[in-house]
């Protein structure tokens, strides 16, 4: 971060002065216009930027719920990553119907009239 | 004017650091120069309440619906004002962008890096396209770099953006202890103690990456317009 002209030029051109020239160059000035923010917005959803502000919580417990019976069918694990939006509204739906995520994802396939066996 | 905002999803990529380092260099050349501190860890907010006599000013306390009209406040009456963001794919890093006169992206010579940078990459292109017209210059900048050799991860990553067609910043910023201190010490480069390993090459790379910076805003200035996707 030397702010010392070049001294290995013999005839005196400085790389440094001609930074420092162009940076006088740089002026404060108003930004451009403000672009309509919504179509941004929706731009960088699709881009996987979603808002991390103002996303609901989700409900919290009122009451103890017992632990969900373990399933009697064979079972296996299935690791997902998921729009904060889509599990936002995931973990709402199995809050408010006192569903676990194995029988959320069921219950939904089932109202999807999706086969399951 | 101009508006630098330094963007990755990933966070520990060298963003704060290099925001702090190209600030810091700027700011020595006597360029007035904001920082907008908009990682809600507040990085460069905790650097600036150490005792540093350095003139950067540092902006925090930032959200989604102020982070457009702070920028343009400060770039009415600064040089330069450089926006640090959080490393996740959210909504501030996008609402910054449609502010930015330079994009820089940082990028560590590692596939989970390049994979997060790519996404960057595709947000820029993206609200290009939602902007019609409006190009968004960009760059990605190698971090944490070894001054001594390029290693053949970063020979590959070079290839590969070189292939996407994904413009490059000649300066790369080394791997510095002095980079590390002016954190913890709270401190500007140029105010440390002689005694920290390599301070002067950090130094030289950190007015390196300054003087490159201002030659691309420059060469866009002079342009009169935005002619070129990436500078």
């Amino acid at each position: 971060m030397s702010n010392q002209t070049d001294e290995g030029d013999p005839f005196g051109f400085s790389t440094r002065n001609a930074v420092k020239d162009k940076l006088r160059t740089i002026r404060p000035m108003p930004a451009p216009s403000i672009p309509d923010m919504a179509r941004v917005d929706a731009a960088a959803e699709n881009a996987g930027f979603v808002s991390r502000e103002n996303v609901p919580a989700p409900l919290a417990y009122t009451a103890y719920l017992p632990p969900a019976a373990p399933l009697a069918r064979p079972t296996i694990a299935i690791n997902m990553r998921v729009p904060q939006d889509v599990a936002g509204a995931f973990k709402r739906f199995c809050t408010e119907h006192r569903y676990s995520y194995p029988e959320a994802l069921e219950e939904i396939m089932k109202r999807a009239g999706l086969p399951i066996k | 004017m101009p508006i630098i905002v330094t963007a990755s999803s990933k966070g520990g990529a060298g963003k704060s650091t290099m925001t702090l380092v190209l600030a810091q260099a700027l700011d020595f050349m006597d360029a007035t120069v904001t920082i907008i501190d908009a990682d809600p860890n507040r990085p460069i907010v905790r650097w600036r309440s150490g005792k540093s006599n350095s003139k950067v000013e540092v902006v925090g306390d930032i959200t989604e619906s102020n982070i457009v009209r702070v920028i343009r406040e400060h770039a009415a009456t600064r040089q330069f004002v450089l926006v640090d963001l959080e490393g996740t794919a959210n909504r501030l890093v996008s609402r910054a962008i449609t502010q930015a006169d330079l994009v820089i992206i940082p990028l560590q010579a590692s596939a989970l890096d390049s994979n997060e940078a790519s996404k960057a990459v595709a947000l820029i292109r993206e609200e290009e396209e939602t902007l019609e017209g409006r190009i968004i210059p960009f760059r990605v900048i190698m971090t944490r770099t070894n001054p001594l050799i390029t290693t053949k991860i970063e020979r590959e990553i070079y290839k590969s953006l070189d292939n996407a067609e994904v413009p490059l910043m000649r300066t790369r910023l080394h791997e510095r202890q002095a980079y590390k201190a002016i954190f913890v010490r709270k401190m500007a480069l140029n105010e440390l103690d002689a005694s920290i390993n390599g301070l002067e090459a950090a130094m030289e790379n950190a007015a390196a990456l300054a003087e490159e910076v201002i030659d691309l805003i420059a060469a866009k200035q002079a342009g009169g317009k935005e002619e070129n996707a990436h500078v």
